[in-house]
């Protein structure tokens, strides 16, 4: 465990090192990741400078979930990197170079490219939260900082989780490309806002089936004190962080479930 | 004149080559497509949310503004354009130096390439159309002059987008790197050209900014003609708007293309 540990941060920093050699590309996908993270909020900015609130959510309580999410987003990017690479590698054979390896394979899918834009996305994440927190109060307690930590990596384990299970269906269908757009096009869209906005069915759809609602709106719910709208039982909201365990946990045994199936297509 | 004529139908062959790439990619097009669908859902709710059940704000029915927006991204994904990253990978693999060496100057020939790859979308609005009215919402023109001023500003606003991808793709002469500038300008596109949020809407130093750059021509002025906000001298003055932007950028990539020629480095090889 702690062998692998080692050599995952070794293998990050070799491929951070190689991406260090184009520095103006470095630095453009590092404004890329921000950029983008920040066109989606300037228009929540605007909307909420012309309207007093957004189904009872303010603007500060609007950029603290949306930091929240920013925050778990760059942070799975940062620690399990372009999962979605999974299917460029199956179909070039490329996944064979790690098979024949002792390090888990997995592991060198992870490590395969740093993620450079997740930089922005992260850094960007923690700007927009501070700016959030000065204003909308929230009570930092041990256990809320606790739970805002634990909720971050939950957030990031369940983003991973879906990606992950996404990767593996490669194995059996050789072109996933269309699911990964639509997932990622969910969670960069929806994971923004506070879900009753979208109606009870939708609501549950992000729930239970592309589990969105984990990732940010049930931990802010839970950190600005608003679980009592919530349309499922607060306890779910206050597990949130071990829903992102529990999902990357089944989706890790799919993935070693699926790997035998794999056959070089690679010429 | 003469010369441009008789090189008229092989300008129309690269058009047409070049939308028969575009359908080679279809399955990557639908994918944009959902994209765009799904941008356009999640606008008409959060906005549907926002004006909480009031007919009109700042004189704006909710109707009007859905449809707005919903045709605002439809037509940024029309106006999208593929010459930018064209150039880029032309001077990364150094294949330039034939491009250059061809009859028709490389301006002409991306101009053409693009048109035809634009022309290759068009029979997906037959999927896109209903789709958009479906998850989003879509009103006729306010009247006729509307629809036939529209149809003048968004032919205008195509010229915009296509120069601005030139101008992008010509800074890789300097650069040999763009794929982030290119992804860089398509969000800050969509925000400026008041596809999000329509400029009426923004707070006034924003809009002052937004109305001294490019952008707005490619949703914002357009889609201000068709839902019947801008009428009449205001129509025009937004078609002027347009215009001048299509000489400013025209002259600019000119003077960015002549130096771009003394500067060219062939690489590969």
């Amino acid at each position: 465990m702690t062998q692998t540990a080692s050599l995952y941060f070794a293998l990050v920093r070799a491929g951070l090192r190689s991406q260090l050699q184009y520095r103006a590309n470095f630095v453009i996908w590092i404004v890329m990741g921000v950029v983008f993270q920040a066109t989606g909020f300037v228009f929540l900015w605007v909307v909420l400078s012309r309207f007093p609130s957004l189904a009872g959510w303010s603007l500060g309580e609007i950029a603290f979930l949306y930091g929240l999410r920013m925050l778990a987003h760059g942070l799975n990017i940062l620690a399990f990197g372009y999962l979605h690479r999974i299917e460029w590698l199956v179909q070039r054979g490329e996944l064979d170079r790690f098979l024949v390896r002792p390090v888990p394979a997995l592991l060198h899918v992870i490590v395969d490219r740093f993620p450079v834009g997740a930089i922005g996305d992260f850094g960007g994440g923690v700007v927009l939260f501070l700016a959030a927190n000065a204003l909308v109060g929230v009570a930092w307690t041990a256990p809320a900082l606790l739970y805002l930590v634990l909720a971050i990596v939950g957030g990031a384990l369940i983003e991973a989780a879906v990606k992950l299970v996404i990767g593996t269906l490669c194995f059996r269908f050789l072109s996933t490309r269309a699911l990964v757009f639509f997932a990622d096009d969910v969670f960069n869209n929806f994971g923004n806002y506070p879900l009753p906005i979208f109606g009870p069915a939708v609501q549950l759809l992000l729930t239970f089936v592309l589990p969105v609602a984990f990732i940010a709106y049930f931990p802010a719910s839970v950190l600005l004190g608003r679980t009592a709208e919530l349309s499922v039982s607060p306890v779910l909201a206050y597990a949130a962080p071990l829903g992102g365990v529990v999902a990357f946990g089944l989706a890790y045994l799919f993935w070693r479930h699926e790997l035998p199936r794999y056959q070089s297509t690679g010429s | 004149m003469t010369e441009v004529a008789a090189r008229l139908p092989g300008l129309v062959k690269l058009a047409g080559l070049s939308a028969q790439v575009h359908y080679a990619y279809r399955v990557n097009l639908l994918l944009q497509l959902v994209g765009i669908l799904v941008q356009i859902y999640l606008l008409k709710v959060v906005w549907t949310t926002v004006y909480a059940g009031r007919a009109e704000v700042d004189g704006v029915a909710l109707p009007v503004l859905i449809s707005y927006l919903t045709l605002a991204n439809l037509q940024l994904w029309l106006l999208e354009t593929e010459v930018g990253r064209v150039i880029h990978e032309k001077v990364r693999e150094g294949t330039i130096a034939l491009d250059l060496a061809r009859p028709v100057g490389l301006i002409g020939q991306l101009v053409w390439r693009q048109i035809g790859l634009t022309a290759a979308l068009v029979p997906f609005l037959a999927v896109a159309l209903p789709a958009a009215l479906v998850v989003g919402g879509l009103q006729l023109p306010a009247s006729p002059e509307a629809g036939a001023l529209y149809a003048v500003s968004l032919a205008l606003g195509y010229g915009v987008s296509v120069l601005i991808a030139i101008l992008l793709g010509l800074v890789v002469f300097w650069t040999f790197e763009s794929h982030g500038v290119f992804a860089i300008y398509q969000f800050v596109n969509r925000f400026f050209a008041g596809a999000l949020v329509p400029l009426w809407f923004f707070p006034d130093q924003l809009r002052s900014v937004a109305e001294l750059l490019p952008f707005q021509t490619q949703a914002y002025l357009p889609l201000s003609i068709y839902v019947g906000r801008a009428t009449g001298t205001d129509a025009l003055r937004g078609i002027a708007v347009q215009a001048f932007w299509i000489l400013a950028l025209y002259l600019l990539t000119a003077a960015l293309w002549r130096k771009a020629m003394r500067h060219v480095v062939v690489q590969g090889g």
